[in-house]
């Protein structure tokens, strides 16, 4: 009798967890109606629940959806996960521009109906919604991913199934993947600038350090080879796993090895690793000799770190201080949807992926009633768009972005102050 | 009538896993692609839990690193692969001998079998013959999860580091580019594969060497005394998990059409103790039904719920956690073991119940 109590006991407890579940996804959809930021198009069709946050979208997205085609995109990003700061920006943007290019008429009148996903900063779970999209929904293109391994990963499942992605983060380059299209910058586009304007304006000591990805190794050996091409001076390499948040070891041995001369700590360090090293070496107190200079500095990071990161050098193709009449417009509206402060952290990430939406539609538009992969992808082609950040270019060849190098200065107040652009836009080598 | 007694004897559990594997031989039938290709990769998972329940359920051994077995077998598809490929990652001319084998297809099949047995018994040999045993077991075990999940992202230079390899070949033999068969198609071959496991693992358990492992782990001094030697059972036990671990990593990858640094390291481990451990151990069906059902739920509330909003996707798992907490606090045994220790009680009833009335009838005859 005791096993048979016991077996009454689990049941009651999987239907009140059940319960639970139900109850809770209910409540949900008056949440989604009111910040209106989410639910729309994503409200699942199968969850009655959710009625009332779809309802509210029809109305908000007015009669230009009356004739009923529409156009069906997948989003993935992470909103859970190691990474879900980071692309919190992302997401937040490329519901913006959807839901700007909605309310200008579409695409040509389409509606553009969204999908969204969480991949939960997991390649396996990337591949896994990528096929969810594809399969069950149908979408006729992707955009999203931030990290590099779930890019790897669903690159074969674009291809099998031919589905366009839209990758809008900064990367390590890779030969081009026929179905992806990248609207980030690649090393190229930023540590040819970064090393030299150092080299003139800080210190010609170099010191590399990084999280063991490949994405810091590609950027360190293209470090090594233009110090080694400029006469710089490389002092020291120093690649951590990627759970380090010790860093009182590293830091004297920088200390040791370069001495009063100071020098340039170039380093590329991931997440928890990168505020870890920030806040270890402020509260050591070395900011006299020693500038930390890193690809991976931006908005959001500086504005957490507060004053550990003032001082310290980014460079990548965008940063939110741009004076431009398209980054005012977008911050703008970003602050009018999501909130003041959440406008402070918009990202470059954040930024290319509200180019990449645009570019997006754009290559839709070319493509009319035939929304195959391959003309979709060959729409692409010299495309051109007046991005906050300047006007961008499609490359034909390599389907990356022609972009301007940014380097920036971060500020007491934690904004990064553009210290240095290229005069031109520089062609994308992904596989330099 | 002997043999339909014998039927009705039967543990419930086998009726479950016959049900299972006729629902699962139909499922493609009346799915689309999309669920025939996650159910490909719940099956190849649940490969990979029975072969955790062979060494956790059955012998005591509770393996928290038993994703290096899955992983090592799953990157030498993934080595193979990119090798055949020429992946633009790859900087080297001649794979080196280590991993020799990889050249063709065969071997890469072979080498993804023999490395999981090969690291098993190398760990198997020391920590057996040093006597480690119990929680100090399960320590090393998940150092080497953790250590292991290190190595493959260091050794960029065989594994792509942290971003992974891809594997877009979806035949078993082949590691050819072109070569794919359908989502459906290859469903069947997993199937297959989880099926003559599942069969190896049946017949393991109830021969004689399989009473032994369950000596093991219900009393290992009182099997030494009676002049059996555990070490060496322990270490043929744990070559063989191995290596059904490498099989399921193997396929995984194959479904999966990819590999990276997360199925070798611990959170993968310890999934596979949950499943296991949620299912109950040391009955088989335990593995299958708690990896199907958990992986399922995953999928679908994760579909679910970010579905609803994306505010809201972050949900999901603390439904899933909370349901996890209360089956390991109710019942420890698991579902499984639950339906089971009932079965046991019922049969023991019936049975002393006979007794007494056999002693009434006695007593009856005789006042």
């Amino acid at each position: 009798m005791k096993t048979f109590k016991q077996l009454a006991l689990t049941l009651v407890a999987l239907a009140t967890a059940l319960s639970m579940g139900a109850c809770a996804a209910g409540s949900s959809s008056t949440a989604a109606g009111s910040t209106a930021a989410t639910a729309g198009s994503t409200a699942a069709a199968s969850d009655p629940a959710s009625g009332s946050a779809s309802g509210e979208q029809t109305t908000a997205a007015g009669s230009a959806a009356a004739d009923g085609d529409s156009i069906k995109i997948g989003l993935v990003f992470s909103l859970t996960g190691a990474t879900a700061i980071s692309e919190q920006c992302m997401y937040n943007s490329a519901v913006l521009a959807i839901d700007e290019i909605n309310a200008a008429g579409g695409i040509d009148g389409r509606q553009i109906d969204y999908i969204v996903k969480d991949y939960a900063t997991d390649a396996d779970t990337a591949v896994k919604v990528v096929k969810d999209l594809i399969l069950q929904d149908q979408v006729s293109a992707i955009v999203g991913l931030y990290t590099s391994a779930s890019r790897v990963a669903v690159e074969p499942v674009l291809e099998e199934y031919k589905v366009p992605l839209v990758y809008p983060t900064f990367y390590e380059g890779e030969s081009p993947n026929p179905y992806v299209v990248y609207t980030g910058a690649v090393p190229n586009q930023q540590g040819d600038y970064f090393i030299p304007y150092l080299m003139d304006n800080v210190s010609k000591n170099f010191y590399l350090i990084g999280t063991d990805t490949t994405y810091a190794a590609t950027i360190n050996e293209q470090a090594k080879t233009k110090l080694a091409e400029l006469g710089g001076n490389l002092v020291g390499e120093e690649l951590v796993s990627s759970d380090t948040t010790d860093f009182s070891d590293v830091i004297a041995k920088i200390r040791n090895q370069t001495g009063d001369e100071g020098c340039v700590i170039y380093a590329n360090l991931n997440g928890d690793s990168g505020t870890a090293f920030y806040t270890q070496f402020h509260a050591a107190g070395l900011a006299d000799n020693y500038t930390i200079a890193s690809f991976i500095m931006d908005e959001s990071f500086s504005t957490a770190l507060g004053e550990a990161a003032v001082g310290t050098y980014a460079c990548v193709n965008y940063f939110n201080s741009i004076d431009t009449t398209a980054n005012k417009t977008y911050l703008e509206n970003y602050a009018a949807r999501f909130g003041e402060d959440q406008a402070k952290a918009v990202t470059a990430v954040g930024e290319s992926t509200y180019d990449a939406v645009n570019l997006l539609a754009q290559a839709l538009q070319k493509s009319g009633s035939d929304l195959s992969a391959d003309t979709i992808l060959a729409n692409f082609d010299n495309l051109t768009f007046d991005a906050p950040q300047g006007t961008i270019t499609v490359d034909p060849e390599t389907h990356h972005i022609y972009c301007k190098a940014r380097i920036g200065l971060v500020q007491a107040d934690g904004s990064i102050k553009v210290v240095y652009e290229t005069d031109d836009v520089i062609k994308p080598e992904p596989t330099k | 009538m002997p043999r339909l007694k014998k039927v009705r004897q039967l543990p419930l559990n086998r009726w479950i896993d016959l049900a299972l594997f006729l629902f699962l031989l139909s499922f493609p039938t009346w799915q689309n692609t999309y669920w025939v290709y996650i159910m490909s990769g719940i099956m190849a998972y649940m490969i990979f839990a029975l072969s955790l329940d062979l060494l956790w359920g059955y012998t005591g051994l509770m393996s928290m690193g038993h994703s290096v077995l899955f992983g090592s077998g799953g990157y030498m598809i993934g080595i193979a692969s990119a090798w055949a490929n020429q992946a633009d990652w790859i900087k080297f001319d001649q794979l080196p001998w280590f991993l020799a084998l990889l050249s063709s297809p065969l071997g890469a099949f072979l080498a993804a079998l023999l490395l999981p047995g090969l690291i098993a018994l190398f760990i198997g040999l020391f920590m057996f013959s040093g006597k480690i045993r119990g929680v100090f077991f399960s320590l090393i075990t998940l150092a080497l999860a953790g250590i292991a999940e290190l190595f493959v992202i260091n050794q960029s230079r065989y594994t792509h580091g942290d971003s992974g390899i891809t594997v877009t070949s979806r035949t078993l033999f082949s590691n050819a580019d072109s070569q794919r068969l359908t989502d459906q198609q290859f469903y069947f071959v997993v199937l297959a594969f989880l099926l003559g496991s599942y069969l190896l693992c049946l017949w393991l358990v109830n021969t004689r060497t399989g009473k032994v492992l369950q000596g093991i782990r219900e009393n290992e001094s009182r099997l030494t005394y009676l002049g059996y030697k555990p070490a060496a059972f322990k270490l043929f036990i744990f070559v063989l998990s191995g290596m059904m671990a490498g099989l399921a990593g193997m396929l995984f990858v194959r479904v999966q059409g990819s590999i990276n640094h997360s199925s070798i390291g611990i959170n993968l481990a310890t999934l596979v103790l949950v499943w296991v451990a949620v299912g109950g151990r040391g009955n088989l069906t335990g593995a299958l039904i708690g990896t199907l059902l958990l992986q399922f739920s995953e999928t679908k509330l994760n579909s679910v719920f970010s579905g609803i909003s994306a505010d809201f996707a972050q949900y999901w798992k603390l439904v899933l956690g909370l349901l996890l907490l209360l089956i390991v606090f109710v019942i420890p045994r698991g579902l499984i073991g639950v339906l089971l220790d009932y079965q046991q009680s019922r049969q023991d009833r019936d049975r002393k119940a006979a007794i007494m009335q056999k002693e009434v009838n006695r007593h009856g005859a005789n006042p």
